[in-house]
């Protein structure tokens, strides 16, 4: 079987990057890099808002450093919030 | 800083959807309902009720296609099962509804990110030195 994936990368003049990685049952992986908090929080939002449901999370190592959190402790304060979104570091 | 996300596409976007049609069947005949309405005219066998789009079988197509809005909100397919297994068949074990979900995700990506400002870079389904191009 063929896992054909489908690769974006996009670009916005103040510097902020996302990646998508579309895979062959339709599933998607975003990765926003280069981008201030809340630009990363309004990006990740926005497009996940669009795509469906989230699946899971991976956060940025040095954003859960500085916050003193493991990755299940930001979901559950995102979830417990109501927001959508992420930390963004 | 960066973030990653995992995200299990669900069709919403009437449009998206008509536009993966497009794409997985590329000159065939596709009516797309006005936004927000349906499909006046179902083809062939086909006897889904609610479209919001519909490919027409066509020449090696074989087969028609319709979109349908569940009860969640979502768009889902709506294709008997002897046309599922031929297009599984015929495309290398790849699904008529995972490359539906695929194609769709891609013109909503694009789609949301040029609304967010963001200029599309890089597109692997149109570089040829890409492997994992479609």
């Amino acid at each position: 079987m063929k896992t054909n994936a489908i690769h974006l990368t996009f670009k916005r003049t103040d510097g902020a990057e996302v990646e998508a990685t579309i895979g062959p049952d339709g599933n998607v992986t975003l990765t926003v890099r280069r981008a201030p908090a809340m630009t990363c929080r309004v990006l990740t939002a926005t497009l996940e808002a669009e795509l469906g449901d989230i699946t899971a999370r991976k956060y940025d190592p040095r954003a859960l450093a500085a916050a003193g959190m493991t990755e299940e402790q930001v979901d559950r304060t995102i979830v417990k919030a109501g927001a959508g979104g992420s930390p963004c570091g | 800083m960066s973030h990653q996300t995992m995200v299990k596409t669900k069709i919403t976007n009437a449009d998206d959807a008509a536009d993966a049609l497009r794409d997985l069947y590329p000159g065939a005949a596709i009516d797309v309902a006005p936004r927000g309405g349906l499909v006046a005219k179902l083809y062939g066998t086909q006897t889904a009720s609610g479209a919001v789009a519909v490919a027409r079988a066509v020449g090696v197509y074989r087969e028609d296609v319709a979109l349908t809005r569940q009860a969640d909100g979502s768009i889902g397919l709506a294709v008997d099962s002897g046309t599922k297994e031929r297009w599984t068949r015929d495309h290398d074990g790849r699904t008529l509804a995972g490359m539906l979900a695929q194609r769709s995700a891609y013109h909503t990506l694009r789609r949301a990110a040029q609304a967010a400002g963001l200029a599309l870079s890089y597109d692997s389904t149109v570089d040829p030195t890409v492997a994992g191009r479609v």
